[in-house]
């Protein structure tokens, strides 16, 4: 595992994210919130490291903060999506027949739109929020783990020590747990980090919009939609927390492809 | 058969996207009426004027009817922000997002195909290195920020390009088509052609770098997984030209695949236009969505979605229809 080169850079990458989201929960250099008056705009200096946006808040602080948003929007869709998606995926697989039908049917429904728009109608009708952004993304996310352990389940079912368990009485509650679930387990581990990086870039992309979480938080796509009109006076607004962003997308693609590699023999070396 | 079959699907999609875009304005919470017209203010008799515009005093499937038989002729009733038809406002949109994606599609496939094909065929070199980190780059870096670094480098520290707008205010192109780039030769305008062409530089750029990454992407694995075949190697053992292989065979079998991630990357485009244009300033399609979102102008968000799902139905039957022009294995009637 650990020779896999594009895995560990892009472990190392994210447990660096990690460790500032953690230790955001305990310490940053100043509240993210806290506003210091006629300190806006200021260069990086030794009281502010990465220096202060147009309100005058610490920009190190809030950039500490929006890590831990970020990863934590990422992880939690990530997960959602392998408990709705991957279970869907799987019963779905499973039963086939109408069961089958009416869920891909369903899947397609909601693949019909590119996710950031589908999104963007989501927190349309419900409003913005933390909640409702979440909820949007995690919507988009479901459909594609759903279709890519549906048919590797479906592969395994037509495998004979499916029919061998069936024959020995095994409960279905059983074969899928103890059967399907773990063969189907590396599709879902490389589609969890794929839904994670696009649930940090969708959530990003609408914060941008401005439709996504709102002010005071400090969203990594929130920081860079305000951003835009200091381009020219306090550039280090846009391209840190920017730079953040695309490296922490980058790093979980970068563990799936590495876990994709390493736990698909088949595909090694496809790219 | 096969024509029996995909208008089946269309019609079905057709009547699915009927279906969403009509329940979108019921499921906003609240009563529509109060939406449009507000909280106060209201006298019994513009409630009842609403009510019967909107044609909410008829049971829903009545009003799913009415609603679809107006789609079909593209008519979403008035904008609540413009009062105008939602489709005048989309008919002078549409042109400018299409002329920008056109010109994105166009630079990144030509540069994504070249870019693969030099990657493939001179694999672990500089250029495979470079294809293969443009590309994984690509595929993570938030379109955004992207366009914010561009604007950052090419428009406020080098001053080459404008950052908003489609043309100089001092042109005054006759309108034909819409698209500022083909009125302008029309009317002979070459500066103003050159001014068009300008503005859409950057906006251009920054939306095909999205499709550059997945072209680039799927151009080298396709011509690497080609390139193993052994007709290739009788191809070359009979003696052939690489640039003949390249072309007549490689480039051949590639197609489909490239085809493949050409109407993905059409779609992509859609979200890409709603990012881009809102970046620059583009009067099109996309920034008028978010517009319309923000605004809960839903007449305009219902065409929008009803709008951009009709244009990924129509590119994923075009893409699959080329896709069988090229691939024959890809025909209805060859059992395999």
């Amino acid at each position: 595992m650990m020779k896999n080169k594009s895995f560990v850079i892009g472990l190392c990458l994210f447990l660096f994210f990690c460790a500032m989201a953690l230790l955001a929960a305990f310490w940053t250099p100043y509240s993210y919130q806290e506003v210091f008056e006629g300190a806006s705009l200021l260069k990086p200096s030794a009281r502010f490291l990465l220096g202060t946006d147009d309100l005058g808040r610490d920009l190190l602080s809030r950039l500490m903060v929006g890590a831990q948003l970020s990863l934590g929007i990422g992880v939690l869709v990530g997960g959602f999506a392998v408990i709705v998606g991957a279970s869907l995926g799987i019963i779905s697989a499973y039963y086939g027949k109408k069961l089958d039908e009416f869920l891909v049917q369903i899947m397609n429904g909601i693949q019909a739109l590119p996710s950031l728009l589908l999104a963007l109608f989501v927190v349309a009708i419900l409003g913005g929020g933390i909640f409702n952004t979440i909820l949007s993304v995690t919507l988009v996310s479901i459909p594609v783990m759903f279709r890519l352990v549906r048919s590797s389940a479906m592969v395994e079912m037509s495998k004979d020590y499916i029919v061998a368990a069936r024959a020995v009485g095994a409960s279905d509650y059983r074969i899928i747990k103890s059967h399907l679930f773990p063969n189907c387990i590396t599709p879902i581990l490389v589609q969890s980090a794929v839904c994670c990086s696009e649930a940090i870039l969708n959530t990003a992309a609408l914060g941008f919009l401005g439709l996504g979480i709102p002010a005071p938080y400090p969203e990594w796509g929130t920081m860079l939609s305000d951003s835009k009109n200091f381009i020219e006076t306090a550039p280090q607004l846009m391209t840190i927390p920017g730079l953040c962003l695309l490296l922490l997308i980058l790093s979980t693609q970068l563990i799936s492809d590495g876990l994709r590699d390493q736990l698909d023999p088949k595909l090694r070396g496809r790219s | 058969m096969s024509i029996l079959n995909n208008t089946l699907k269309i019609i079905l999609s057709f009547l699915f996207i009927s279906l969403m875009s009509f329940s979108i304005i019921r499921l906003i919470p609240g009563d529509p009426v109060t939406n449009i017209i507000g909280e106060r203010g209201a006298s019994e008799e513009r409630i009842q004027e609403v009510r019967k515009n909107l044609g909410l005093d008829k049971s829903v499937f009545e009003q799913y009817a009415i609603f679809t038989k107006n789609a079909l002729v593209g008519d979403f009733g008035e904008s609540i922000v413009t009062k105008q038809p939602v489709w005048n406002d989309f008919k002078v949109l549409w042109p400018a997002t299409f002329e920008l994606s056109i010109l994105a599609i166009l630079w990144s496939s030509i540069a994504g195909l070249a870019l693969g094909v030099l990657a493939a065929s001179k694999r672990n070199s500089f250029w495979d290195y470079g294809a293969v980190s443009l590309s994984t780059i690509g595929f993570a870096m938030p379109l955004f920020w992207w366009g914010l670094l561009v604007i950052f480098f090419f428009a406020v520290t080098l001053g080459w390009f404008p950052v908003s707008g489609r043309i100089s205010v001092e042109f005054d192109v006759p309108y034909r088509t819409g698209l500022f780039l083909i009125d302008s030769l029309l009317s002979g305008q070459f500066a103003a052609f050159f001014s068009a062409l300008k503005h859409m530089a950057l906006p251009a750029f920054v939306l095909g770098t999205v499709s550059l990454a997945l072209i680039v992407r799927v151009t080298r694995s396709s011509f690497i997984d080609i390139q193993k075949e052994d007709y290739i190697r009788t191809a070359r053992a009979k003696g052939l030209q690489p640039s003949q292989i390249l072309f007549k065979h490689i480039f051949k079998n590639a197609l489909p695949q490239i085809l493949t991630a050409l109407g993905l990357a059409f779609g992509q485009l859609l979200t890409g236009a709603i990012m881009t244009e809102t970046l620059f300033s583009w009067p099109g399609l996309g920034r008028w969505i978010v517009k319309s979102i923000e605004a809960r102008d839903y007449p305009a968000v219902q065409a929008g979605l009803f709008y951009s799902m009709v244009v990924i139905v129509l590119i994923n039957f075009v893409t699959d229809e080329m896709i069988k022009v090229v691939n024959p294995k890809m025909r209805d009637n060859v059992k395999l």
